[in-house]
């Protein structure tokens, strides 16, 4: 559990860098749709965990706390005006995978970062970061019913656009 | 969607994609830096305080100041509204630039950003020149056609109305009626960024006064009511100061949700004010309703 206290706060930024950067990383990529841009959330997205160690009271989990954390900063980047109209996709200079995967031609994914910002950070937080619809809402500071709504209007979409991929389930 | 397929494919595809050790040392080392200099942060941010306070004083007791690039801005506002329709929950969908001129003339531009495969050429650009504090825009679609609804060969308020309000369903129908591409997205956009580098704060009790400041621009200039000024929250920990030939310039984020269900309700959106920290001086305000595919 994080504390603040000297250089324990630093172990404590090390260690929770260690077990969540990548998922972050990752995460903040798919709503940011830039691989630089989701270094630059992530660094300030534990520079801030590092500030507010001592606030943190183990009300959620860390990784809700982060993944909040996380999708809040990139949401200011994306909503900051000088942000918004710079933004590129590049999902062809995500680093290639090493592993053979069923979908090589990332249909999924692109639908996904393809969704509206409102839609993809509820799917990213719910399906990626594997938040409960309450610890969403909380983070997106949104109702839970709201939160509900834009989850279903999410999966029609993407249901239309990805009906192999939904019939596997 | 099931958790686990999902995660397990977002992690096997961006399997290249880790926080590394480079990465990892950044965060210590601005960690380091962070607890190293305190003392000149605290001083630096005493000294901040100490001017934002006397400015917010002398600002909040002779009125706000607005500087003359968002005095023309207002002007360019109120003239796409005058003359297109086009209301400020409209207007997020483009993409607002100033230019300021010697003469003290200014021209504002709204065009249609790329990355959300908006229709762009049906949107066209709006200008609006802004002299002796009047303003006249104009269109790269006038005389064009706007009637017929999504049919229509040129978009005016009614389709903007529509592709804010009802995004996907106009979105769908313009994919159908061959208006734009279905894979719109991805597009690159062609932008060079000459953004100033944001610099952090740590955010103190006495950059309030900055914020009120900013607080109070957002209700005059968007006329909200006195519930509507309550709901506005004020986010400090999305405060960031640029340097604008050597002035520092606090960035601040408001918002305003007046609802709990997913209903729009007027003035709900984001509001970015710009207050120069040295002067007091609102330069920018910049409201984005968060509808179509902000939102």
């Amino acid at each position: 559990m994080p504390n603040g206290s000297g250089g324990n706060s630093r172990e404590e930024i090390a260690r929770l860098m260690e077990q969540y950067g990548s998922g972050l990383l990752r995460m903040c990529a798919l709503y940011l749709k830039d691989a630089d841009l989701a270094q630059d959330a992530v660094q300030e997205t534990f520079l801030k965990a590092y500030r507010h160690l001592h606030d943190f009271r183990g009300d959620c989990s860390e990784k809700t706390w982060l993944a909040t954390i996380a999708m809040n900063v990139s949401r200011d980047m994306l909503r900051t005006a000088w942000f918004r109209h710079q933004s590129r996709i590049a999902l062809d200079k995500l680093p290639e995978t090493p592993v053979p995967f069923a979908f090589p031609d990332d249909t999924v994914l692109t639908e996904v970062m393809g969704l509206p910002a409102k839609y993809r950070e509820v799917v990213l937080l719910r399906y990626y970061q594997g938040l409960k619809l309450k610890e969403v809402a909380s983070a997106l500071r949104l109702s839970t019913g709201k939160v509900r709504s834009r989850l279903n209007r999410a999966n029609a979409i993407l249901r239309d656009r990805l009906k192999e991929w939904y019939d596997e389930e | 969607m099931k958790n686990e397929d999902f995660k397990e494919l977002v992690d096997r595809r961006l399997s290249g994609l880790v926080w590394d050790e480079a990465s990892r040392r950044k965060v210590l080392n601005a960690v380091r830096e962070e607890e190293k200099p305190m003392k000149k942060k605290v001083s630096f941010t005493v000294v901040l305080a100490l001017a934002v306070l006397c400015v917010a004083a002398v600002a909040i007791a002779e009125g706000l100041m607005f500087s003359p690039r968002y005095s023309a801005v207002r002007l360019a506002n109120q003239a796409m509204e005058q003359q297109y329709g086009i209301t400020p929950d409209i207007l997020s969908l483009f993409y607002r630039q100033v230019e300021q001129h010697g003469d003290g003339t200014a021209t504002v531009t709204y065009s249609v950003p790329g990355e959300n495969g908006l229709p762009a050429e049906q949107m066209g650009e709006y200008t609006v020149e802004v002299k002796d504090n009047r303003a006249k825009a104009s269109w790269s679609n006038d005389g064009k056609d706007t009637s017929g609804g999504l049919k229509a060969e040129a978009f005016g308020a009614e389709q903007l109305r529509l592709l804010s309000y009802d995004y996907d369903n106009a979105m769908q129908q313009l994919i159908e009626a061959g208006t734009i591409q279905p894979k719109a997205y991805p597009t690159p956009l062609p932008v060079a960024s000459d953004s100033p580098t944001p610099m952090p704060i740590v955010w103190t009790a006495e950059h309030q006064a900055a914020s009120d400041l900013a607080r109070e621009a957002i209700c005059q200039e968007y006329a909200l009511t006195e519930d509507q000024s309550k709901k506005l929250n004020f986010e400090p920990d999305s405060t960031f100061i640029t340097w604008q030939e050597g002035q520092p310039e606090a960035h601040m984020l408001f918002w305003l949700w007046q609802g709990e269900d997913d209903t729009f309700h007027e003035k709900d959106g984001q509001y970015w004010v710009t207050v120069n920290l040295n002067t007091g001086v609102i330069e920018d305000i910049l409201y984005d309703s968060g509808l179509a595919a902000n939102g």
